[in-house]
């Protein structure tokens, strides 16, 4: 979440005419692939998609992220198969991103105003006092939640507990789609740790391994996508 | 004393070497300068003419249909665009053309989009090595020339004597004193069986030559032939390597140095070049006892095809795997490995010669020497007179000794126009051989699309590293 050209600060004095369409601006999420993740929501997440990791173009750098669908024309969301209250921090924080002015200093919340939520519904800081502090502190949990997953994510790495996932989904009309690119935790490897390092850091990030293996099963519901 | 320090082009097995020693793909590409390699242009080696080339990529060919089919279809009507065998069966050509290179970066370390080695700086892989095995595979350094040998009555080694006059015992010695072979010259005056009959090149040049601008890094080493020899041209990250290996019977020292200032351009002229000497052979033996020859004091032949790092590889591999558990039982290895690198040897030996002999530049004495049939080794001569009746076949290549595989020739015989009779397999299946070669060129256009340029790779690499899976 860098500064981009349609965002702005978000100000009280100049966005007190503003008005936002909160789960408008979600929707603006919802033909993704992947939505990105920390390993805090976990455990609300894993009942609803699976939980992958996945490369980065640039950088080769693995990230955590939820599947939502095969393709972006066709995903959990946009067939309407999740509810509301079960929305990844990522998608619940729109239309707000966060604006890093320097590494040192904290980033202030900005506002998307190419969202297609904004311009719309209530006024921002009036009737909307309630879905504005849901949004931040979705933002806030995003931000904090940063280096412990990108922590979590160095553990697995480490403790060679990273897989490939090996996905074909097979269309009603015989097409078999192979969805490349996702990695998953094998938990199976656990029983290889022989070093009591290794076991006392897997002990300490066990819940979010057995979560995002638990949340694996979500596959299937990826799969009837496609039927 | 100092490595001899050139050599820079690798195999394709030195991935394999580095993920087995424990080396993480991304330091050693930071440490040694490292760049991707794909194979080998060799430029002007088939008619000598400016528009003169053909590859010796590393990727194995598809299969379209038999060898006789897909020769055929190469010469008839259809081939409409004249494709070469190695444009229709592989795209590795067409990526080292456009400087691609062969992995992208979420690529795993040590895996390829295609097969690759590496172009290395061989001072630093030296230094990369050393530290490694030192600091992570706790190996004992002792840094002392060897100035003589203390044996056993049976003539074994029993320990080096240090030129402080102390002694280090030993059960089991690797010479690899590189061209001064220690040990197995020195000590055991092993007679060396010079091949200068059949490889004529004895010297080389070679200069470390700056990029121009921080452009594009070739991803194949460029060989170039010259009226008396070859350039090779290595692409590092932040310098080019070339050298000019050329035969002083054919070709004077300066004039040798001419043709390669020439080859550089007029920014070269200031450059240093280092001069070597060797003669191209190999040791008649390189076990003998408790001893054995690995690297430049097993032999050296001209590097056309990178094969000397290979053989250190290949005998790193079988010293560690087969060294047996009592001294006793050298003797076995000693017989054994002796015969397989003596093959080993000779099968490098005709696939270097074959760049040569079947080339039909007539300009220099160099050129027409090396085609007369008293240069050209009998199993050569065996081999391309049936391969002249009928394509060759995976049943030439039965031996697990052999070092280049039928792929390899068949990418150098047919990139230097070597005819084979064909039988035509009929319009039919030419059709189909047509279609698939066709629906493979749009399959290129794909995989191309997804790999990024070699230097944008490397820089990549630099910065991020590679991930393990
Ligand atoms: C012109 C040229 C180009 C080449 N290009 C390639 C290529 O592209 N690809 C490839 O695979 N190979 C190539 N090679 C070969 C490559 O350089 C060698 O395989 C590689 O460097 C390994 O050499 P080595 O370790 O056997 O010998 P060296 O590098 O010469 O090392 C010998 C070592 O022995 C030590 N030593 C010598 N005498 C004593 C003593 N009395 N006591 C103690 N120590 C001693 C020296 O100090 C040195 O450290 C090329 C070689 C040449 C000459």
């Amino acid at each position: 979440m860098t500064t981009m050209p349609s965002v702005e600060i978000l100000e009280e004095h100049s966005h007190r005419q503003l008005r936002v369409d909160f789960s408008e601006a979600r929707k603006a999420y919802f033909h993704r692939r992947l939505v990105p993740v920390v390993i805090s929501e976990f455990s609300t997440l894993m009942f609803h998609y699976p939980i992958v990791l996945v490369k980065d173009g640039q950088t080769g750098k693995f990230s955590c992220s939820v599947l939502l669908g095969i393709s972006e024309e066709s995903t959990l969301l946009s067939r309407g198969r999740v509810d509301d209250g079960a929305l990844p921090l990522s998608i619940q924080r729109l239309p707000l991103v966060a604006v890093e002015s320097s590494p040192e200093s904290d980033p202030v919340i900005g506002l998307d105003i190419d969202s297609p939520g904004v311009g719309k519904g209530e006024p921002i800081f009036g009737e909307n006092a309630t879905a504005l502090n849901d949004a931040m502190a979705a933002l806030g949990e995003i931000y904090r939640g940063r280096e412990e997953t990108e922590d979590y994510i160095q553990n697995v790495l480490a403790m060679d507990l990273v897989s490939k996932l090996q996905a074909e989904v097979t269309y009603k009309d015989g097409r078999k789609v192979t969805m490349e690119g996702l990695y998953s935790v094998d938990i199976n490897r656990v029983a290889r740790i022989d070093d009591d390092n290794k076991r006392s850091q897997f002990m300490k990030i066990s819940r979010y391994l057995y979560a995002q293996n638990f949340s694996l099963y979500n596959m299937t519901r990826i799969a009837e996508l496609a039927g | 004393m100092g490595t001899v320090g050139v050599g820079e082009g690798t195999w394709p097995s030195m991935r394999t070497t580095l993920k087995d020693l424990g080396v993480c793909e991304a330091d050693f590409i930071r440490a040694c300068d490292a760049t991707f390699k794909q194979g080998a242009r060799f430029n002007r080696w088939v008619d000598g003419s400016e528009s003169d080339f053909y590859y010796h990529p590393l990727m194995l060919p598809a299969y379209f249909a038999p060898l006789n089919s897909l020769i055929h279809w190469l010469g008839c009507d259809l081939n409409t665009e004249d494709l070469s065998y190695s444009t229709a069966s592989c795209y590795q050509e067409a990526a080292c053309e456009a400087g691609l290179a062969p992995k992208a970066i979420t690529t795993p370390q040590y895996q390829g989009v295609l097969n690759y080695a590496y172009h290395l700086d061989t001072h630093k892989f030296s230094e990369f090595i050393k530290k490694h095995c030192i600091e992570t595979l706790n190996v004992v350094h002792k840094v002392s020339d060897v100035t003589g040998v203390r044996t056993e009555e049976d003539g074994a080694i029993s320990s080096l004597i240090l030129q402080d006059n102390t002694e280090l015992p030993g059960d089991f010695y690797i010479d690899c004193s590189g061209f001064s072979g220690v040990l197995i010259d020195k000590h055991f005056h092993i007679p060396f069986a010079d091949r200068s009959e059949v490889l004529f090149c004895d010297r080389a040049l070679a200069v470390q030559c700056p990029y121009d601008q921080a452009g594009a890094i070739a991803s194949h080493t460029v060989s170039t032939a010259t009226g008396s020899g070859w350039i090779w041209d290595i692409g590092l990250q932040s310098r080019r390597g070339v050298g000019h290996v050329y035969s002083s019977r054919y070709c004077s020292d300066s004039d040798a140095e001419q043709v390669l200032r020439r080859h550089l351009g007029e920014k070269s002229r200031d450059l240093p070049i280092k001069s070597i000497r060797y003669t191209p052979g190999h040791r008649e033996r390189f076990w003998v006892k408790n001893c054995v020859a690995v690297g430049l004091s097993a032999g050296f032949v001209e590097p056309l095809e990178a094969s000397s790092i290979l053989l250190v590889e290949l005998s790193a591999y079988w010293i560690a795997e087969k060294l047996p558990l009592r001294r006793s039982e050298l003797w076995r290895c000693e017989k054994q490995f002796n015969d397989i690198f003596q093959y080993r040897w000779n099968s490098i030996i005709e696939f270097l010669k074959l760049h040569y002999c079947l080339s039909s530049r007539k300009d220099t004495p160099f050129w027409r020497d090396n085609t007369s049939a008293s240069s050209i080794p009998a199993s050569l001569i065996d081999k391309l007179e049936r391969w002249k009746e009928k394509s060759p076949s995976v049943l030439d290549f039965l031996s697990r000794a052999d070092v280049f595989p039928l792929e390899s020739y068949c990418f150098v015989m047919y990139g230097m126009n070597f005819k084979t009779s064909t039988h035509d397999p009929g319009k039919n299946r030419l059709e189909k051989i047509q279609a698939k070669i066709d629906q493979y060129r749009k399959e290129t256009d794909k995989v191309l699309a997804f790999l990024p340029q070699n230097r944008t790779l490397l820089n990549a690499i630099n910065e991020h590293g590679l991930q393990r899976i």
